[in-house]
């Protein structure tokens, strides 16, 4: 690892600092006291209930932790991340942080809860670049602490710098724009313009925005618009340079565009209406990184807005131009619902046109109040808005895992008994891949573990059922649940009697034939992770039920067969398909399933069906039956 | 209408006093002040439910109480844990309505007088003349040290420290002239805000009598008349049911040993006082105490010290602070102290700081000092309160985290389904029963749920081995898992199949006998509703092994007895006794248990014995043996079948 990161990282942070502190170095005492006020508001709603809303991770932040981390030890900091994202930001600020404070949500999520936070005084910037007094640069402030997008995107990675880097962009285009900027606004606003297009590709569009800039603008100081364009760019070119597959997105047609052939102005009617309904109603799209509620606005606070931009010529072609622009990434991006992270460009528009509608306002008097009054029913209406069930409906909260999460954070930490883990987990494990070696992927192989060494299983929900199972058969101090997913510690011991009962396992491809005894037929994706096979694959299971007769369920992929020594006799195929059979006491049970190659994985589990609903039979009921090839 | 006014009014005052006190103070200062308060609240929300991770059981039993006594219009005196009830009344029970009987009802007027304590230990700051960097300094510390966060999260907590940094305040003005009539009042909101709270804030009365003697002229008459305004403030409590009101005055409660050997006894607690403030943690694990929570930096301390030597008259009023805090932890009893009773002590070693960085001669040598000093503790303050380090298993389990969170998983009013609560639970749900009539106490009678009547029980930690057996009989998806505690959600259908295997259940006291079939012998304190009674209670417990060749065990409170037909016969007689014994197919087993009154509720389980494990029997491993009239049983029950297998 070089000192070109750590590097860059410091360099960045005291831009950040140098360019707070140019922004607000002539601002008096009392602005101060209303901006550590709404920062600690914007802290406060950030870690208030810290686990919670969301309440775990989105499959793709440790995904993207993991690849920073791997680009930072490989040095290739300026390449495209496994997401598709630039990777320079998450190796300067997430990966490492790693040794720092381990592979956790706070290395994955610090910088953009920080940078939110930042964007606090950022906006306030803004809003005095605008020549607003005070009170009403804190109501854009206040916005960008409190507003449920503001939080929202300040909980989760890949949101609150974006937000951060726009506002310090903007404060230094606005005073270019108003001829109050020199050359540090160029060397700031060039910084945050690099780092948008480091970033998620919704910040693209404020190239576009630089670019109405470099049009309000007069004189000389277009000229100084165009050195932010340049010098961003130039910033730019080792990624670009790089052999990347994304660098391209926002300058060149959507994967959307074929859409817009046949009638283009009615799909992008169409989808602008789309994205303007999700301002005020939960009408956005629950996925990676963008809830349905995220870009909700109160309706009195848009007509404020709507009022604000249109406040001068030029203050309101900037900000119709940035709304715009902004909402233009989910207009054109594709999509039956609008991302509320594409718009996220979008949101810190209306809240500065807000300000600048309580900017009208003539008197001290009366404006100093009504900011007020905007500001504290703003936050409140939001805080609870957010922080309440109707913005979180069982849609949105799907988009992370948080028992995937828990379930990973409850891993002790390197040196830990040995751990296997089931493949489901890996990308929620993956940041820990960065430090932690003692791990193998849960296969048949080592579902029973070896005697004499001590051993963490790590399951996924989707192997929930087997969770009563363990607990029967090792007691329930060995096994924490952590939703549906769980944890099984084996300590040092002679494990070789779990062998008792189980099922014999066997995977056939072509002539290559593997075989071991497995405790419960109840495969996750579950085979010999080393079988390499072009073949179809034909895994069997044989058993004898020593249970009473019971109604059994075959959950399975692919086409199952049964058979049984009372003579049922099944066949079917079908994906998440089901096979309902009968047994008797001392059945002697055969099943089979074939998969295609080349995943040795099969996903089939057995269960017993009763009338209350289903559970994994228990491991006393079943005794193997070595196959009759097997010798 | 008297206790919202009530409450509007103190919070009135509240924020006049703070205004009072920093209204001459300059922006930046106020700007210093406003960070340190968010900063303050930060750190108290930071993990929102963790740390400490479930409420501590007397702070539900307390909102009870307060919810009850607001009803009743007794807001002075209510009491059920010995202590006066008025802030409860006011602050946790009239904001059961808005933010319903949770954690936040019971805890938010600690956290928010904890956050509003940092102007006020500015405030003291500048009363004793101090600059305004070493003023936010004690500030600082009062925001982020491991004391303060506690106290801060818990009830019980902030109030007591912003009420005596609000005396502090009025008396330092007073003492040092700065002050006028207004901080008579300021102190004596602050003093009688300290007489309605925890015993602990009583340290502080005698604070006014030492500012009375450090004052000069007519100010001693002020520091009296602050004492004098906070008694008449005190008086609707005292002169009522108020069995508590002398606690701090006269020696109950006092520390053993100390009318013998007072001395020797005292020495050995103060310094075990002493002790408890620097690492490693020798305090106690108890109600609103852990053992951790008054560790300083020795370095801190240091300061402390050296701070407490500028002056004579500010030298003598902290030690007076300091010394008078730490007293109700020395004179009164336990074997380790309590950092709740020491509670008064820690913001006078927060003062003494900011007093010693005064002390340093040039303003940028003061601001970097500062910047060092708070900044070091506040982050050794932050990242040792919330380090394993300061949560042993022992302070963790002053907290009900389980029973916490099983009680917040219950559906708020209206549910359609019945609620039906184990009593270990009775204190955590007791705030519930406010706002929530609709619950009953699991007993034997309500064990399984009437047929068409949707119900949702409640088991306590102590039931956790019977959640596998659930989860077996009405399937994973009703069982929801709290830790070891778990909720059972049954809807409504027919329920009463579950009777066809169990065990047949009786009690019998004297001539009194109640019978029922329980789903399993897993009684943790469970009973018959109405059976009461002054005779020793037998307990019976009949069923037919329908499992192999099993290994069992019973546990149980009393005399217990197993009888099986292949000659087992043992008897037993204790506290937490087991009797071993093997169960073999079609054996009648007969389980008999005698318990002294007036506990109705038998404690007794059989479970399997594993290698690996105790787990209680699958339901159809035991079928019921029911009386017969002429004495003897026949297996079996009445019990409709389970529904129709799903078709195959």
């Amino acid at each position: 690892m070089s000192v070109l990161a750590p590097a860059l990282g410091i360099g960045i942070c005291l831009v950040y600092i140098g360019a707070l502190w140019w922004l607000l170095r002539r601002e008096p005492a009392v602005a101060f006291v209303g901006l550590a006020a709404l920062c600690s508001v914007a802290l406060a709603t950030r870690v208030w209930y810290t686990t919670d809303y969301p309440s775990g991770l989105i499959e793709d932040e440790p995904k993207f932790l993991r690849c920073a981390g791997e680009a930072l030890q490989t040095g290739k900091i300026f390449g495209e991340s496994c997401i598709g994202i630039p990777l320079l930001l998450g190796s300067v600020f997430e990966a490492q942080l790693v040794p720092l404070i381990g592979p956790n949500r706070w290395a994955i999520r610090g910088y953009s809860l920080v940078t939110s936070v930042l964007a606090v005084p950022a906006a306030f910037a803004v809003g005095r670049a605008l020549m607003l007094g005070i009170s009403p640069s804190l109501v854009i402030s206040a916005a960008v602490a409190a507003f449920p997008w503001a939080i929202f995107f300040g909980r989760i990675s890949l949101g609150g710098e974006l937000v951060f880097h726009q506002l310090l962009l903007l404060a230094a285009l606005i005073r270019l724009i108003w001829a109050t900027g020199g050359w540090v606004e160029v060397g700031f606003g060039s910084v945050a313009l690099c780092a948008l297009l480091y970033d998620y590709f919704a910040g693209r569009v404020m190239v576009g925005v630089t670019l109405v800039a470099l049009l309000l603008a007069r004189g000389r100081y277009r000229l100084w618009c165009l050195a932010i364009l340049g010098l961003a760019f130039l910033g730019w070119l080792p990624f670009v340079l790089g052999p990347q597959q994304y660098a391209g997105v926002g300058f060149t047609a959507p994967p959307s565009a074929a859409a817009l052939v046949g009638s283009p102005l009615q799909v992008l009617w169409a989808s602008t209406q789309a994205s303007l309904r999700a301002l005020v109603v939960p009408a956005g799209r629950d996925d990676w990184f963008t809830i349905r509620s995220a870009a909700l606005h109160a309706p009195w606070f848009l007509a404020l807005a709507l009022l604000g931009s249109l406040t001068g010529v030029r203050r309101g072609l900037l900000l119709w131009a940035g709304f715009l622009g902004g909402l233009a990434p989910a207009i054109l991006g594709g999509g039956m619902f609008p991302s509320t992270h594409r718009m996220l460009m979008a949101y810190p528009f209306i809240a500065i046109a807000a300000g600048c509608a309580v900017n009208l306002l003539p008197w001290r008097a009366i404006r100093v109040p009504a900011a007020l009054l905007v500001i504290v029913v703003a936050i409140v209406q939001s805080v609870l808005l957010y922080f309440s069930p109707q913005f979180w409906p069982v849609e949105s909260r799907n988009v992370f895992d948080w028992e995937r999460t828990a379930v990973v954070d409850a891993i002790p930490l390197p040196p830990h008994p040995h751990l296997i883990l089931m493949k489901h987990l890996r990308y929620y494990f993956g940041p820990r891949m960065l430090i932690d070696h003692d791990y193998e992927l849960h296969e048949v192989g080592n579902w029973i573990p070896p005697n004499g060494v001590p051993t963490l299983y790590a399951f996924d929900r989707n192997a929930g059922g087997l969770r009563l199972f363990y607990e029967h058969i090792l007691g329930r101090d060995r096994v924490q649940a952590f939703g549906r997913a769980f944890i099984v510690t084996m300590e040092r011991g002679d494990w070789s009697w779990l062998r008792e009962h189980g099922w014999s396992y066997e995977a056939r491809c072509g002539t290559e034939v593997r075989r071991i005894l497995v405790p419960v037929l109840y495969h996750e994706l579950l085979g010999f992770d080393t079988l390499d096979c072009k073949e179809p694959i034909t895994h069997s299971w044989r058993g004898r039920w020593l249970g009473p007769a019971e109604n059994l369920r075959l959950h399975f992929n692919g086409v199952a067969a049964v058979e049984t020594s009372s003579g049922v006799a099944l066949k079917q195929d079908g994906s998440e398909a089901t096979l309902d059979f009968a047994v008797q006491s001392n059945d002697e049970v055969h099943i089979t399933v074939i998969t295609p190659p080349p995943d040795p994985a099969v996903s089939a589990q057995v269960m017993i069906v009763t009338p209350l609903g289903e559970r994994v039979p228990e491991w006393e009921l079943v005794s193997p039956i070595a196959s009759p090839e097997s010798g | 209408m008297f206790a919202p006014a009530l409450a509007l009014a103190i919070c009135a005052a509240y924020a006049a006093s703070l205004w009072w006190l920093l209204r001459r103070e300059s922006a930046a200062a106020i700007a210093g002040v406003v960070a340190l308060t968010g900063l303050a609240l930060v750190v108290r929300i930071w993990y929102t439910t963790d740390f400490p991770n479930g409420l501590i059981e007397d702070e539900p039993k307390m909102l009870r109480c307060a919810g009850e006594a607001f009803k009743t219009g007794r807001i002075y005196d209510g009491e059920c844990v010995g202590m006066p009830m008025l802030f409860q009344t006011l602050f946790e029970a009239q904001l059961v309505p808005i933010v319903g009987p949770t954690r936040w009802a019971i805890r938010s007027f600690s956290l928010v007088t904890s956050v509003l304590a940092v102007p006020a230990a500015y405030a003291v700051g500048r009363g004793l003349a101090l600059r305004v960097l070493p003023s936010l300094a004690i500030g600082a510390l009062v925001a982020c040290l491991p004391w303060s966060i506690f106290f801060g999260r818990i009830s019980l907590g902030g109030e007591l420290v912003f009420h005596q940094l609000l005396l502090l305040a009025a008396l330092v003005r007073l003492i040092f002239v700065t002050g006028s009539w207004v901080d008579i009042f300021i102190g004596a909101i602050g003093l009688c805000g300290l007489l309605h709270d925890y015993f602990c804030g009583r340290a502080m009365v005698p604070m006014t009598l030492v500012a009375a003697v450090l004052a000069r002229g007519r100010y001693r008459l002020f520091c009296v008349a602050v004492l004098v305004l906070a008694i008449v403030g005190w008086l609707p409590y005292v002169t009522g049911i108020a069995p508590s009101a002398t606690i701090g005055v006269t020696a109950a409660g006092s520390r053993p040993g100390m009318d013998t050997n007072l001395i020797a006894t005292l020495w050995a607690s103060t310094y075990a006082t002493f002790r408890s403030l620097v690492p490693p943690a020798g305090g106690r694990d108890s109600w609103f105490t852990i053992r951790s929570a008054g560790i300083h930096p020795p370095l801190l301390l240091a300061l402390a010290a050296l701070g407490a030597l500028t002056g004579v008259r500010r030298g003598l009023f902290l030690w007076a602070v300091f010394l008078g805090g730490l007293a109700p932890s020395i004179v009164s009893e336990g074997q380790f102290p309590s950092s709740h009773r020491m509670l008064m002590a820690f913001p006078a070693i927060a003062v003494a700081v900011g007093c010693a960085l005064n002390l340093v001669p040039t303003r940028v040598l003061r601001t970097l000092a500062t910047l060092v000093v708070a900044g070091l503790a506040c982050g050794w303050g932050v990242w040792f309160y919330f380090s394993p380090a300061f949560w042993p298993v022992e302070s963790l389990s002053v907290f009900g985290q389980e029973r916490t969170a099983v009680v917040d998983a219950l559906p708020l009013p209206p549910h359609p389904q019945r609620l039906i609560v184990m009593k270990h639970l009775g204190y955590y749900f007791g705030a519930r029963t406010l706002v929530d009539q609709n619950y009953e106490v699991m007993t034997v009678d309500n064990w399984v749920p009437a047929d068409g009547t949707a119900a949702i029980y409640a088991f306590d930690p102590f039931a956790a081995p019977l959640r596998p057996f659930y989860e077996r009989l009405v399937g994973s998806d009703r069982v929801q898992q709290v830790g070891r505690a778990f909720i059972v959600s049954m809807e409504a259908r027919e329920w009463s199949w579950i009777k066809r295997h169990g065990w047949a259940y009786e009690a019998r006291c004297g001539d009194q006998v109640q019978r029922a079939i329980v789903p399993t012998l897993y009684q943790e304190l469970l009973g018959f509703r109405t059976l009461v009674c002054n005779d020793p209670i037998t307990h019976v417990w009949r069923g037919r092994w329908k499992g192999p060749t099993t290994q069992l065990r019973l546990r149980f409170n009393g005399t217990g007895k197993v009888e099986t037909p292949r000659g087992v016969s043992v008897t037993k007689v204790g506290e937490q006794m087991t009797i071993d014994f093997s169960a073999e197919p079609d054996d009648e087993l007969r389980v008999t248990l005698v318990n002294s009154p007036p506990d109705t509720s038998p404690l007794a389980h059989v479970v399997e014995v594993t290698p690996m494990t105790e787990r209680v029997p699958f339901w159809e491993s035991v079928d019921a043996i029911v009386e017969t009239g002429d004495g003897s049983g026949v297996a079996s029950s009445s019990a409709p079948a389970p529904p129709a297998r799903v078709p195959g």
